[in-house]
């Protein structure tokens, strides 16, 4: 059965949410003024989530809703500094051969150009003009085609098409809610911040699939904004940064840290890791990047288990090949702990569970499927590292 | 120039800088016009290169006035450029510095704009050194205005960097000027009787110039002799301000922080023999990633530097232990804020009052008190958001729920709210130490 997905607002007397014939649980947004502050799932019985459910599952959401509702009541923002200019963004979108989801992108994002900003999407190495003819379907979006395959020769393309102070990612299976770019670009007040990324959550869990994915490997990062400072966290603990889909950079990051590494990402054997990648070395020089869950944006995990388990592969494949680039050409030493670390508290326990012949659960073939792509993580970094240098 | 003063003096110390003092020059050049109009003065202190020469060979469009003085340090050039300069405003511009575009007039618009005003421009680092030292110098460099920048930030004596600000001449005459015998930190010391004058010390917004920082390691332990010194003529000075001086609260040091320490106390030779072989570690922790490493035995070595200046001049942990002990004891509020009556109405109390320290309450619930502070400028309603959520967030969640003021939809207290731990009252946030001078 599915997961149905409902806001709760908190500052109004709740009312049951009925109509759920479809599902056998509802994952509960809870906001504040609308700013999301807490999620919680909550089981559907007789189609209907009844106020006593909610009231319980309201009062889960601990702490972070309370220091919001401060913040909000004395009207305080952290993200203010004296003097703090607007700054201008490109709004990339990156994509290939996805016109549907994209056309959805396109809508949620497209009223941003009339608050002046600039939407631009990459086409990447397409193999027909499905793209070309979604864009222009909405004026004022400018389209280019990078001919070169990988997301991350893609986003350096974006950020050198770009002209705006920040160029502000969002994948093109991601819905923006409004709101979201003002968000992002609050958090660039302090000139040591390169880079912003928001609170992503699920647009539909439609399928068991979709669950699976959101149980697994959440793109949430929590509701309290936080900075990463290069100054004193381990710059290669990046995983709780945030993630591609929804993260903003400045401009002049390429020219302080380097471009997106193309060697990484998908489109290549590396499959994914890198933004994570170009976290790491935001954080190594000694920028901060700002996780703030107010910019929110909701993404459409992939429906079917077979992709699933494939993406999840992917995601270990890049994270041990990231992993291996920062060991062999940077010379961290300490992926090599964040490396047993992650082995030991996502794999290994599975691991046990099958030496000792216990019953599978329904994550364990997806959790496998991980681990295989971390052994292979490795050899795609040093092929893929080949390849670019033949290109 | 013609025989009309101009409105602003930009007054520039140099030592043996000539091609970073031209930069500067060139960068003034291309500054937009200010009302009024702006000179130069830059003071040539013990300069044994062709500085002066090349001063007096550029072609300005602005009055640009050299003086020579035999090697006094920066806080007497300063000085002698101030007695020098015509303007109504002073603008201190270290000759390592390159103004960005508008900084003369954001500079001259402040002073407009605000009353006894001591204007702070930022100083954006552009630091030579490469790489873990690199890193870090170039973030101690922002730290420095990380406070500051917050709309809500209390100035303290320490806000004050004379390598770009700026007040009224007749305010810098009526303080005196800079203290000429602190080898270095003159500009906190500057800022501690700026503030107790009851000067209005703020972050001047669109005033940037580069900071071409080129500090290397060696230079920066060797400055932390000095910074020591300085503190402890400071303390001595203004015993008030000795819990908000790094001497006050020994942080406890790594091994090499340890050996060096235990030797020192036995004959400083022996010390300073140790760190510097220690420092060959620095290298080496950086070749194989260890950063954190890297960053604690640095830590170290500047500690110990510190330290040793600080031995040098208080004559021993006895005597400075005597001089931290003449500190008198926080004041108490002036002024009691119930915040069950709204912020805005905390806020309009206490820019009536602008007391120096301030107790919260909610309704009954006593949420926590901010102690009146030598060093600090006093509290501006502006101020109270600030304080409260980054010091009294909990407390003041726990007096709401206590008095039922928190709405019924959001969650209940949870146990890391719920729990008392710190005493309520504000931390006073300890100064930064100085990574260079």
């Amino acid at each position: 059965m599915a997961t149905a997905i409902r806001d709760v607002e908190l500052s109004s007397p709740f009312a049951p949410i009925g109509d759920l014939g479809a599902y056998s649980r509802c994952l509960l947004v809870f906001r504040w003024r609308r700013r999301v502050v807490g999620r919680q799932i909550a089981p559907v019985v007789r189609n209907c989530v009844d106020t006593e459910v909610i009231a319980q599952a309201a009062n889960q959401c601990g702490a972070d809703a309370l220091y919001y509702w401060l913040a909000d009541t004395i009207g305080y923002d952290q993200r203010a500094v004296v003097g703090a200019r607007a700054l201008t963004a490109t709004v990339a979108i990156c994509t290939r051969e996805r016109p549907d989801d994209l056309s959805r992108t396109l809508g949620a994002v497209a009223p941003l150009i009339n608050a002046g900003h600039h939407i631009l999407v990459v086409d990447n190495a397409p193999r027909t003009s499905r793209t070309r003819e979604v864009v222009e379907q909405f004026r004022g979006v400018r389209y280019v085609c990078e001919p070169v395959a990988g997301l991350n020769v893609a986003r350096n393309r974006a950020m050198r098409e770009a002209s705006t102070d920040l160029v502000v990612f969002t994948d093109d299976d991601a819905v923006p809610e409004a709101g979201w770019l003002d968000a992002l670009r609050a958090n660039f007040g302090d000139p040591r911040v390169l880079c912003a990324t928001g609170l992503t959550l699920p647009i539909e869990l439609d399928t068991e699939a979709q669950e699976l994915f959101e149980e697994l490997s959440p793109f949430a990062r929590g509701f309290r904004r936080r900075i990463f400072d290069g100054q004193h966290d381990n710059p290669v603990e990046v995983g709780r940064v945030g993630a591609g889909a929804n993260m903003a950079l400045r401009r002049q990051t390429v020219d302080l840290v380097g471009p997106f590494d193309e060697r990484l990402d998908a489109g290549t054997p590396t499959r994914s890791g890198g933004d994570h990648e170009m976290f790491v070395r935001i954080l190594a020089a000694g920028y901060q990047i700002a996780y703030d869950p107010a910019a929110v944006s909701w993404h459409r995990h992939r429906r079917t288990y077979d992709e699933v388990r494939d993406t999840l592969w992917g995601y270990g494949v890049g994270v041990y090949a990231m992993f291996t680039g920062l060991l062999v050409e940077r010379g961290e030493l300490g992926v090599l702990r964040l490396a047993w670390a992650w082995f030991r508290s996502a794999h290994l326990p599975e691991l046990r569970r099958r030496l000792l012949r216990r019953p599978p659960t329904r994550i364990s073939p997806l959790i496998l499927a991980e681990l295989r792509g971390c052994l292979h993580g490795p050899a795609a970094w040093f092929t893929s590292r080949r390849l670019r240098a033949q290109r | 120039m013609g025989t009309i003063a101009p409105r602003l003096s930009v007054v520039i110390p140099t030592h043996n800088r000539r091609d970073a003092v031209t930069r500067l020059l060139g960068a003034l050049r291309g500054q937009e016009a200010v009302a009024g109009g702006f000179e130069a003065v830059v003071v040539a202190d013990g300069c044994t290169d062709d500085t002066v020469d090349a001063v007096r060979k550029l072609e300005t469009e602005f009055s640009c006035t050299v003086l020579e003085q035999p090697a006094s340090g920066p806080g007497a050039a300063r000085n002698r450029g101030a007695a020098h300069a015509v303007g109504d405003i002073l603008l201190f511009l270290d000759d390592d510095v390159e103004p960005r575009p508008g900084v003369l007039r954001a500079h001259s618009e402040f002073h407009a704009q605000v009353a006894d005003g001591v204007g702070i421009g930022y100083l954006e680092p552009a630091v030579t050194a490469r790489g873990f030292f690199g890193v870090v110098l170039r973030g101690w460099w922002e730290s420095m205005f990380e406070e500051s920048r917050r709309p809500g930030h209390r100035y303290v004596y320490s806000d004050l960097l004379t390598g770009h600000c700026s007040l009224e001449r007749r305010a810098f005459e009526r303080l005196g000027g800079f203290d000429a015998t602190l080898r270095s930190h003159e500009d906190y010391e500057l800022g501690y009787r700026a503030i107790a004058a009851g000067m209005n010390l703020r972050l001047v917004a669109g005033a940037t110039a580069v900071h071409h920082e080129t500090s290397a390691l060696a230079k920066t332990l060797s400055r932390k002799v000095d910074d020591g010194i300085a503190d402890v003529m400071l303390l001595q000075r203004y015993p008030a301000l000795g819990p908000s001086l790094p001497l006050a609260r020994r942080a406890a040091p790594g091994l090499v922080g340890r050996v060096a320490a235990r030797l020192a106390a036995i004959t400083p030779r022996a010390g300073d023999w140790f760190v510097a072989t220690a420092r060959w570690l620095l290298p080496a922790y950086e070749r194989i990633g260890l950063r954190f490493r890297w960053r604690a035995l640095l830590d170290d070595l500047l500690d110990y530097w510190y330290w040793r200046g600080i031995a040098q001049a208080s004559g021993g942990t006895e005597k400075l232990a005597a001089m931290l002990q003449k500190a008198p004891p926080p004041m108490e509020p002036e002024l009691e804020l119930d915040l069950a009556c709204g912020i805005a109405d905390a806020e309009r109390r206490v820019d009536e009052v602008r007391p120096r320290g301030v107790r919260f309450v909610y309704g009954e619930h006593l949420i926590g008190t901010v102690p009146g502070r030598d060093g600090a400028e006093r509290l501006r309603g502006l101020h109270l958001r600030e304080i409260i959520v980054r010091h009294f967030a909990r407390e003041y969640l726990r007096a709401a729920a206590r008095a039922g003021a928190i709405p019924d939809g959001l969650p209940a207290l949870p146990a890391e709210i719920r729990e008392e731990s710190a005493p309520p009252q504000a931390k006073q946030r300890p100064r930064r130490s100085a990574l260079v001078a």
